[in-house]
């Protein structure tokens, strides 16, 4: 186990390396030149040069990216000569934009990303297995037809729509919630876990609609196989209760494929949902990212790319490691 | 001690109602080891799952009786079923890797089945689980108690598998057949254990099998199915030296030596019936070598009735009308 | 759903306007078709004068700078006025271009008699933040600071360029700078490369706000600007909120141009622009105004803002802002065939991807009606923005009319690409097929500065230091180079003339009254236009609405939003 953890995190750190390589190159050679960015219709070629020496852009690109890299290992200088700045480990670099240190601005955003995904990952687990383990035990009637229904109609909701009505309804006409602010990034601050909850909910409604759908469809599925796996009739022939068999012998068993993706969603979403995040003015790593794309500020995007890509494989490796918990056969290889 | 009478089972499907059983009739007494004998899809199955009252809050349409020392199954709520199961009517099922859990030990297994029906603290669950390991012959029970199905070999669990169907000693014991998936060494040892606990505990067994080889060496008497129906019922020697019905008579016909090998062909011509459509008359008919003795296409056009004559009992108009000849004796 | 959506929102904002008991009524105006003049400035409840409480200002996103030697944008111009002093100030007035009034200094600048030589004297009693005094050479350390251009990318460089040894690499590397001299701790002199008659207004750039040398952080200087305004900064985490709160150092006698009402301003930096408009229309917030561009409203706002309770609070006026169409006068070389280009464009259509005529009036020239000096000006371009079909194919008949032209645009916002589809049809019309191109649009000026300029393009311009100045609008746009040479390069369609660039050459250095120099500038502007070097397109006008409690809301001509120095809130 431990040896294998230690493969998997060696194999996560090349990858994070071959991302960070691939943003950097890929940057390099796009087509918005951040120099020229840096400055507007009066923008003499003079002065995109001198602002390609402000940005560090001047330099060949392998000085560059070796730059960046030293940013991860220790503190390193950041600016033009004469004006030079020690930026702290971890450096990510400086925002071609706000001049920020990319560090700090991630740090900043993480809590907004972190309470829009606990909160919506809360919501639709809750919502999307328990609907789809009720559509799989009420096969073929009914409320299973109505479930699997309205879960096909709640993937094909895109979230900008779901969004923008439920903002419009809630808090605009009924007046019910309160418009989101940015001065609640957690349940342990001062507007408490309810100010936290009122402040985030539409938006993790928002995700839970889009996301439960897929968890219904999966878990449906997945559990009508389940249930008909020989030993949910030895469970049955038992005695046991109809709790019993279905949620310790049948979710047990049949969870596997829902934590795979439960765990690939939660990496993804950690890394920032854009379109949310927009919708419902959430200044998180999604909200933050793009801003950063749209100007060409490079070390944001790169930052944040990474970290997206961090979590990604992160949770790669739980999901991986949680097998051995839920099924001893893995531990055996 | 356990009564089937005129059961019926059918199940819906695309297709229409598949009628898996078509007025099965089945008695056991009790310390009563009874072979029931047939192909697949003749309705040995769903006839044991019928009785564990496993097609309870399902799609199945089910008549007929099945009453269980004085109490009618068929009648009981799935809650009070609950009870029965794996406390009075125990299930050894035909493979028990995927009849097992494959995420919980086996100890956790054959402890659940105990406390399920009885009060008693985990740890002291446990230690029955390792004495019912112990018991079904499992070397180092202690060790093996936390081990996962996976980590035991086909025999051992199906040891494991009886030792989880036993552990609460039901009276009935209906062992699905559990040989089918084992090699031939290990099958002989299983079936001496069922009957060596069966001699301790005196429960009541159903055997379900398409191996009369196995059914001779096990059982007092024999339940021949075919298409949903009992064709034939008598104790094991009338059945292997007089056979009634001529579905028995082919089946004794195309049963190896014993001292041969066992690849349990059944070369009767023709196949089993369509469940989906079956016919008025004689299920049997259309594969039957003596119909054509019958008069009056009675075989074609009436289904027979179980004619009982003592301990015998069988389906057929050419031994009802004593049309069919003399059986011959078959085996060594 | 997008449409349900829309119908949603305006039924949303009728409950809400419904249930609202609003406090509004008097000055508020709005530009409605027959009621006189539809872009008359309109200044929600104006003539408030009490001070006190907190005005909340809702952004779509952080400023890019506080600091004042690294700023190009408006938006921190307008938030900057509130903590930093200039030589002079720009003086916002809805609907006008601003005044050009003192500041830190006692006039407007004394000129030389041969106009090299500019002349500035601090007030007494001014004093930063923290009590110290601000001196002249804190104003010349500010200017310094904005020639390190490769610590500071976005400096102001207007005021630069008009200064002499402009080889001057800032004071990290260049050490002490010339061009400026303090002789003592309240006077400034600036010598100047050529007379230039709008120099006060230069002065009023945030070049000229003082840094003490000291407290120079360089880029973190942007954290914390040392205030030398009616406030300072009492908190600011990035890209969420910024706090100002009142300076107990600045002196009120010093400052006659700044009413300082509100005892706060609150920013919140990461508000979406849909949640800006949908809680300014529904009054969510009674404080709030917003910075956004357009007021942050949306197309669908529109109905909104004919309710007439939104509309008593919705402050309205034009921008320094006027749009063109930029024809490349190097590929399309004969000047009839431009005019034919000009007269064949439906630019009533265009107004329409503008919004329509609430977010801007069609005009004929970039030269306003509030410009000094300004003369007459001639165009064969309909007042109405209609296409003048034969006319056009007239100009061409006999003429190598080229088959094929290129439309560059920014590739960041549809409403360009969407021009660019009503330009494809005009000019088809014609026998000319327009290619779309895109252009990343953070590159896109210093696209079509280099070899990458189409023969059609759009750009605008927003009148520069001096709104009020034609030569600031003419010279940039159509002007040659610094040595007259060529054509300048933020001169988009390349115009140059041996004559009319000469004429704009040598009007750069002349003196003579303000009227005198603005009326020669509109001949010359005249000339040039008739050649049709540029199609005038859409004069921009600003709807912002704001909060029920808030006062003396106007929008800055400069600003582009509301101004931020005259606002304040009722309690």
């Amino acid at each position: 186990m431990i040896g294998f953890l230690f493969r998997r995190l060696g194999a996560m750190l090349i990858l994070l390396l071959v991302v960070s390589f691939i943003t950097f190159t890929l940057f390099q050679f796009g087509p918005a030149d951040p120099a020229a960015a840096s400055c507007g219709q009066e923008c003499t070629p003079e002065r995109v040069e001198q602002a390609r020496i402000a940005l560090g852009l001047d330099k060949p690109f392998f000085v560059q990216y070796l730059a960046f890299l030293s940013g991860l290992v220790g503190p390193r200088m950041l600016g033009a000569p004469g004006a030079e700045q020690v930026c702290a480990w971890p450096c990510l670099g400086k925002s071609f934009q706000t001049n920020e240190n990319v560090t700090d601005m991630i740090a900043n955003a993480l809590p907004y990303t972190v309470s829009l995904t606990v909160g919506a990952v809360v919501l639709w687990t809750v919502v999307g297995v328990g609907m789809g383990l009720f559509a799989a035990l009420r096969k073929g009637k009914l409320a299973d037809r109505l479930i699997v229904g309205a879960a096909s109609f709640g993937v094909s909701l895109p979230i900008p729509v779901t969004g923008l009505v439920l903002l419009l309804v809630f808090v605009g006409t009924l007046g019910w919630l309160p418009f989101t602010t940015n001065a609640i990034r957690s349940p342990f601050g001062e507007a408490g876990f309810f100010g936290w909850t009122t402040n985030y909910l539409l938006a993790w409604i928002a995700l839970a609609v889009l996301f439960s759908a897929q968890y219904v469809r999966i878990t449906r599925n997945n559990m009508i196989e389940t249930f008909s796996e020989d030993f949910m009739r030895t469970a049955r022939a038992k005695g046991l209760s109809r709790g019993t068999i279905v949620f310790k012998h049948g979710v047990r068993a049949g969870i596997t494929p829902i934590v795979t993706m439960l765990g690939l969603d939660l990496g993804a979403m950690l890394g920032g949902a854009v379109l949310t995040e927009q919708i419902f003015s959430v200044p998180g790593l999604g909200f933050t990212a793009v801003r950063a794309a749209t100007s060409g500020d490079l070390p944001v995007t790169m930052a944040i790319t990474m970290l997206a890509a961090f979590f990604i494989i992160l949770f790669n490796v739980i999901v991986d490691v949680s097998y051995a918990f839920i099924d001893p056969r893995v531990r055996v290889n | 001690m356990l009564s089937v009478k005129n059961l019926s089972v059918q199940f819906p499907t695309d297709d229409g109602m598949v009628a898996a059983l078509n007025g099965m009739d089945l008695q056991l007494h009790r310390g009563e080891t009874v072979g029931l004998v047939g192909e697949s899809g003749s309705g040995k199955s769903v006839t044991s799952q019928a009785i564990m009252g496993l097609f309870k809050e399902t799609r199945a349409k089910i008549s007929g009786e099945i009453t269980f020392e004085g109490t009618d199954l068929l009648a009981l709520s799935e809650d009070r079923m609950r009870t029965f199961r794996g406390k009075k009517i125990g299930m050894i099922f035909q493979d028990p890797l995927s009849a097992m859990h494959p995420f919980y030990t086996v100890g956790s297994q054959i402890a659940e089945a105990y406390r399920v029906h009885n009060k008693v603290s985990r740890k002291a669950a446990k230690q029955v689980a390792i004495d019912m390991l112990a018991r079904v012959g499992i070397p180092d029970p202690k060790k093996r108690v936390d081990n996962y199905p996976h980590e035991f070999s086909g025999g051992m669990r199906q040891r494991a598998m009886i030792a989880m169907a036993l552990v609460c000693e039901p009276e009935l014991l209906i062992a699905d057949e559990p040989t089918t998936a084992l090699d031939v060494t290990v099958q002989a040892q299983i079936l001496d254990l069922i009957s060596e606990l069966q001699a301790e505990t005196n429960s009541a067994v159903i055997f379900v099998t398409h191996d009369l080889g196995v059914v001779a060496q096990l059982c007092q008497r024999v339940v021949v199915m075919y298409g949903g129906q009992c064709v034939e019922q008598a104790s094991v020697r009338e059945i292997f030296t007089a056979p009634s019905h001529p579905y028995t008579r082919g089946l004794m016909a195309s049963m190896p030596h014993l001292s041969g090998e066992d690849d349990r062909l059944t070369p009767i011509p023709g196949s089993p019936p369509a469940l989906l459509d079956l016919p008025s008359g004689c299920i049997f008919a259309d594969r039957c070598e003596f119909a054509a003795l019958v008069p009056d296409n009675r075989c074609q056009n009436e289904r027979p009735q179980l004619l009982v004559t003592g301990e015998h009992a069988a389906r057929c108009h050419g031994h009802e009308m004593s049309l069919l000849p003399k059986t011959i004796k078959v085996g060594a | 759903m997008k449409m349900r959506a829309t119908k949603m929102l305006a039924a949303a904002a009728v409950v809400a306007f419904g249930l609202t008991a609003c406090g509004g009524g008097g000055a508020a105006k709005a530009p409605s078709a027959g009621q006189g003049d539809p872009y008359a400035p309109v200044i929600v409840e104006q003539g408030f004068s009490e001070k006190g409480g907190t005005v909340n200002v809702l952004m779509s996103s952080d400023f890019a700078t506080l600091d004042p030697g690294n700023s190009n944008y408006v938006q921190t111009a307008n938030v900057g006025q509130l903590y930093y002093r200039t030589l002079t100030m720009a003086k916002e007035t809805a609907g006008q271009p601003p005044e050009i009034v003192p500041d830190l200094a006692t006039d407007t600048g004394q000129v030389s008699e041969d106009g090299l030589t500019w002349t500035f004297t601090l007030k007494d009693g001014l004093k930063y933040e923290d009590g110290s005094p601000i001196t002249a050479q804190d104003v010349k350390y500010g200017v310094e600071r904005t020639y390190a251009r490769d610590v500071y990318t976005q400096a102001p460089q207007e005021l630069n360029s008009a200064l002499s040894h402009d080889d001057y690499k800032g004071p990290y590397k260049g050490g002490d700078f010339k061009a400026i001299e303090t002789p003592d701790e309240k006077t400034i002199i600036f010598h100047l490369k050529q007379p230039f008659a709008e120099f006060p207004a230069l002065v009023s750039r945030s070049n000229t706000a003082p840094v003490p040398e000291a407290k120079d952080t360089k880029q973190d200087y942007t954290n914390h600007p040392v205030s030398s305004g009616p406030y300072k900064i009492k908190s600011y985490d990035r890209g969420r909120e910024l706090v100002l709160e009142r300076n107990d150092q600045w002196d009120p006698a010093t400052d006659p141009n700044r009413p300082a009402l509100p005892d706060e301003f609150r920013f919140s930096l990461s508000t979406s622009q849909s949640t800006i408009s949908q809680k300014l229309i529904s009054d969510a917030d009674p404080n709030a105004i917003t910075l956004d561009s357009n007021g942050a409203l949306q197309a669908s706002d529109a109905a909104s803002l004919n309710d007439e309770k939104i509309s008593a609070r919705t402050a309205g006026g034009f921008l320094g802002c006027i749009d063109t169409l930029n024809l490349n006068t190097e590929t399309i070389s004969d000047p009839e065939i431009r005019k034919a280009i000009a007269l064949s464009i439906d630019r009533s259509a265009i107004q329409v991807q503008y919004g329509g005529a609430r977010f801007g009036q069609l005009v004929n020239s970039q030269l306003t009606e509030k410009m000094v000096g300004l003369t007459e000006q001639v165009s064969d371009l309909d007042p109405t923005g209609k296409p003048k079909l034969d006319e056009a194919k007239a100009l061409l008949e006999g003429k190598d009319v080229p088959k094929e032209l290129v439309y560059g645009y920014a590739n960041s916002t549809e409403r360009y690409k969407n021009i660019g589809t009503v330009l494809q049809q005009n000019l088809k019309e014609l026998g000319i097929t327009l290619e779309l191109r895109p252009i990343p649009a953070a590159n896109y000026y210093t696209t079509l500065a280099g070899d990458g300029m189409p023969d059609i393009a759009r750009a605008g311009w927003c009148g520069g230091a001096d709104s009020s100045s034609a030569r600031m609008t003419v010279d940039p746009n159509l002007g040659p180079s610094l040595d007259g040479k060529t054509y300048g390069f933020s001169n988009i369609p390349r115009f140059y003339d041996e004559e009319l660039s000469k004429r704009m050459y040598e009007l750069r250095g002349a003196t003579g009254t303000a009227e005198e120099l603005g009326a020669q500038w509109s001949d010359v502007y005249n000339e040039v236009m008739a050649t049709y070097p540029l199609i005038p397109t859409i004069h921009s006008y600003t709807n912002s609405v704001v909060g029920s409690n808030i006062r003396n809301a106007q929008v800055g001509y400069f600003f582009g939003a509301i101004d931020l120095n005259t606002v304040g809130v009722e309690q």
